[in-house]
C-alpha cells in the first residue's frame, strides 16, 4: 500500500513540474511575440521647436516717424529742477512779442524751471552730447526761437546754421525777453547750457551788481550764476557758473 | 605743402593753443578769460570778453571751419571764444591766459598755464 502510495505522489510530482514547465514556455514565448510597452513616459522639462500659429511681433498702429531722440525720455534729473534747452520743438507757445523763447519738453508751458540748487548738478549731461557732433544742439542745449515778421511767425531755429543765421539777427532771447548776444548764442551758451530762466533771475533777483563801463555784472550767490549784460545793447553777453 | 592746421597742446598743467602758423611772436600780453571744463577737467574752450581792448586793438585771424579747434569773434559785444574739444562745459573757471601776437597784431596763439582745476 504504501509503495503504491508513493508512486501515486511521484506522478503528481512530475505532472505539476511538467505544467509549470509548459507554462513558463508559454510565457516566454508570448514575451517574445508581445508587442513593445506602449506606457508613456513621464513628462519632462525640453526645449522643442514648434510652428506656433500667431503673427510674429507685436501689434502696432500706424507707423508714425519719430526723430531720434526727441522722442526719448530724458532722465529723471534732466529736467526736474532746471531743465537744458531744445532743439526742434514740436510745440511752440505762440510768438508774443518779436523774440520768443520755445522749450518744447513743456510742450508749450510757460518756462518755470525751479531755481538751481547747486552748480553744475542740474545741468545733466547727455552721453549721447559727444556722439554726434553738429546734433549736440538737439541733446543739449539748444535756443529755439521764432521771429516775428509781416506774416507771422518766421524763420524758426533748427538747427546749427540756422541757429547762427537767426541770432544774427538777434532773434533768441529769455523767457523775460532779455536778447542773448551772438556770442551767447552760439558759443557759449549751447556749451554751458543755463537756462534762460536762471538768466532772469539772476539779473532780476542778484546778490551782487557790479556797473561798469558799458555793462552790468550780475550774480546770484543762490544759483551761483553770473551774468553780463550789455548796457549799450540790453542784450546778454555771457552767463556762467561762479562768482565773478 | 600741407596746410597748416590750427592745434590745442596740452603737458602737464599747460595749455597752448596755436592758432596760425608765425614766423615770430612780437608781443604777447595777458588776457582775462574764462575757462570751460567737463567735470573731468577738461578744457572745452575759452572766452575772452574785452577781446580787442584786452589786445589793445589786436585781432584775431579767420577760423578754420571745421576741426577741433576753431574760434569765432563777435565784434558787437567785442567777445571772443576758441574751441579745443568738443564736449559740454559743465564748469566755468576765471583764469589768465597769455596772448601772443604778430607784427600785425594779429593773435597766434593763446596759452595757459596753470589750467583751472576741477574741485
Amino acid at each position: 500500500l504504501i509503495k503504491r502510495s508513493d508512486h501515486i505522489v511521484a506522478a503528481a510530482v512530475k505532472r505539476v513540474w511538467l505544467l509549470s514547465l509548459i507554462a513558463t514556455v508559454i510565457v516566454a514565448l508570448f514575451g517574445f511575440l508581445a508587442p513593445p510597452a506602449s506606457a508613456t513616459s513621464p513628462l519632462r522639462a525640453q526645449t522643442r521647436l514648434a510652428v506656433v500659429d500667431l503673427s510674429p511681433g507685436q501689434l502696432v498702429g500706424p507707423h508714425r516717424p519719430a526723430p531720434a531722440v526727441q522722442s526719448r525720455e530724458r532722465a529723471p534729473n534732466h529736467d526736474q529742477a532746471a531743465s537744458g534747452f531744445y532743439m526742434g520743438a514740436p510745440v511752440c507757445p505762440p510768438v508774443v512779442s518779436s523774440i520768443s523763447w520755445c522749450h518744447s519738453r513743456a510742450k508749450s508751458q510757460s518756462y518755470d524751471h525751479p531755481a538751481i540748487d547747486s552748480p553744475g548738478d542740474n545741468y545733466a549731461y547727455d552721453p549721447l552730447y559727444n556722439a554726434s557732433g553738429e546734433a549736440r544742439l538737439e541733446l543739449g542745449p539748444t535756443f529755439v526761437a521764432t521771429t516775428h515778421t509781416e506774416s507771422g511767425p518766421a524763420a524758426r531755429i533748427s538747427d546749427g546754421p540756422g541757429l547762427r543765421h537767426a541770432a544774427e539777427g538777434g532773434a533768441a532771447a529769455t523767457p523775460a525777453g532779455r536778447v542773448y548776444s551772438w556770442h551767447y548764442l552760439n558759443e557759449t551758451g549751447p556749451l554751458r547750457n543755463i537756462p534762460g530762466s536762471v538768466v532772469d533771475e539772476t539779473i532780476d533777483q542778484a546778490t551782487d551788481t557790479t556797473q561798469l563801463g558799458d555793462r552790468t555784472i550780475y550774480y546770484d550767490a543762490k544759483n551761483d550764476v553770473t551774468v553780463v549784460q550789455s548796457d549799450t545793447t540790453g542784450k546778454i553777453m555771457s552767463v556762467r557758473r561762479g562768482a565773478p | 605743402v600741407s596746410a597748416f592746421v590750427p592745434i590745442a597742446e596740452r603737458q602737464d598743467d599747460r595749455l597752448r593753443v596755436i592758432l596760425r602758423p608765425s614766423s615770430g611772436v612780437l608781443s604777447s600780453t595777458s588776457l582775462a578769460c574764462v575757462v570751460d571744463l567737463t567735470y573731468l577737467g577738461d578744457v572745452v574752450g575759452v572766452e575772452v570778453l574785452d577781446f580787442g581792448r584786452q589786445l589793445s586793438g589786436g585781432t584775431a585771424p579767420i577760423s578754420p571751419k571745421g576741426g577741433e579747434v576753431r574760434w569765432s569773434y563777435d565784434p558787437e559785444m567785442d567777445a571772443f571764444y576758441i574751441h579745443v574739444a568738443e564736449g559740454p562745459g559743465q564748469v566755468q573757471r576765471t583764469a589768465t591766459a597769455v596772448a601772443f601776437l604778430d607784427s600785425d597784431g594779429r593773435l597766434t596763439a593763446i596759452e595757459l598755464q596753470p589750467l583751472p582745476i576741477v574741485s
